[in-house]
């Protein structure tokens, strides 16, 4: 792994040139929360697969047309598995409610330096979610793992859809301040 | 702050009715302040990812976006996706005594798949000294090597050898997956791999690891 050291930037640089190591390396630094992520939204091992599959291969495909001034590689990545995600939630009549399968490993021994450096992420955004309001963190929480418009949510929770609008406009921006704050406490640092 | 800021926290999480969201799209054209904007929170919303547990995925599932991903490398046509599970084929086991390791390619199932010709291809030439395996169909060739991964800043090389002339066929540092020859094979042409500096030679700079007549 010569080119670890490589920033997420870095390697979409080299996707467009048809480097496949650079996918793979991405893959490896994004590909389990990907998983995650879909899993935790479709609800289903195979279903989740393909939306990462799909997510990757519409990097590789895209890396060309990638602009790093509109989103990292990251957040990029991570738009379009949720999307595909909550485009399959959102087809289906009923949404699943099966539990997930607990054979799965889930945050066990972390050891490379990716999952450790997720496991640090993890317990950032979870302690920057508790800072929210009840409602306001409801709202995100249901809005984004399980893919529920703003009208459905109003419907759902028996609220006006401003309120839902307004609660949800709050919630994100303290999201955002607290996680932007931590960030350049973390530069300051470095 | 125009109207449209108003919608970007719940755009980025995928919130949006169908109106708003195409509305807000039309906007972001045009308005430098609401892209960095959106920037922002689409970085907060990957952050929320990580809140859920994490599991790992199927090893599989690596191997198959990567065998992918080489697939389309030649030509680089970008190939619509729908959800569909790749079906697995495993390459008939030609490969001479002294290599291990099976040969496994994702082949998506439709007309014109880009790789399926390597499974029903019939023309299959094992490399000296079972470093892997030549596959020829028509006037494609691909090379299954069984190598291990190309030593640190150095890069493997194909060439098609065509009388005394090597032409150079593509780069490849992992020695374990499927590499589209990318120049047509003719029948009677070499096909050699060396070893070479990481950006690859316009002429072999060592003598080749592995050769096979096709
Ligand atoms: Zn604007």
């Amino acid at each position: 792994m010569t080119r670890d050291y490589l920033s997420d930037e870095g390697l979409a640089a080299l996707l467009a040139r048809g480097d496949e190591q650079a996918l793979a390396l991405l893959y490896d630094r994004y590909g389990r929360v990907a998983y995650s992520l879909a899993r935790r939204i479709v609800r289903d091992g195979a279903l989740a697969e393909d939306v990462v599959q799909e997510a990757f291969m519409t990097l590789w495909r895209g890396s060309r047309d990638y602009r790093p001034e509109r989103a990292s590689v990251k957040a990029y990545l991570l738009m379009i598995v949720h999307r595909r995600a909550v485009d399959i939630v959102r087809r289906e009549e009923r949404r699943r409610t099966e539990v997930l399968d607990a054979d799965t490993r889930t945050e066990g021994a972390d050891t490379t330096s990716d999952q450790v450096w997720a496991g640090l992420e993890a317990g950032r955004v979870r302690e920057a979610l508790a800072q929210l309001t009840d409602e306001q963190r409801e709202l995100v929480v249901l809005a984004y793992f399980e893919g529920f418009t703003q009208a459905e949510l109003a419907s759902r929770l028996g609220l006006p859809l401003g309120t839902v609008k307004s609660r949800t406009f709050a919630g994100m921006e303290k999201l955002r301040s607290i996680l932007e704050r931590e960030d350049q406490w973390i530069a300051s640092k470095r | 702050m125009d109207r449209f800021e108003a919608l970007i926290p719940a755009y980025a999480l995928d919130a949006l009715a169908e109106h708003e969201r195409r509305e807000l799209e039309g906007h972001l054209h045009t308005c430098d302040r609401c892209r960095s904007e959106l920037r922002a929170y689409q970085e907060s919303a990957a952050s929320l990812a990580y809140a859920t547990p994490l599991a790992d995925p199927p090893a599989a599932l690596r191997e198959r976006i990567l065998h992918d991903a080489v697939a389309e490398l030649e030509p680089r046509a970008p190939r619509r996706g729908r959800l569909g599970r790749p079906r697995w084929i495993v390459v008939a086991p030609v490969i001479v005594a002294g290599a291990t390791a099976a040969i496994v390619i994702a082949v998506v199932p439709g007309q014109g798949s880009k790789t399926s010709w390597i499974h029903s291809a019939t023309n299959r030439v094992a490399l000296s000294s079972g470093k892997g395996v030549v596959v020829v169909s028509g006037s494609r060739g691909a090379l299954l090597p069984s190598l291990a991964d190309a030593p640190s800043g150095r890069t493997y090389e194909a060439w098609v050898v065509r009388g005394s002339t090597p032409i150079p066929a593509g780069t490849f540092r992992t020695g374990n997956r499927p590499v589209l020859l990318t120049v047509p094979v003719r029948r009677g042409d070499t096909v050699a791999v060396t070893v070479e500096p990481a950006a690859g030679s316009k002429a072999p700079t060592s003598t080749p690891i592995a050769t096979a007549r096709v």
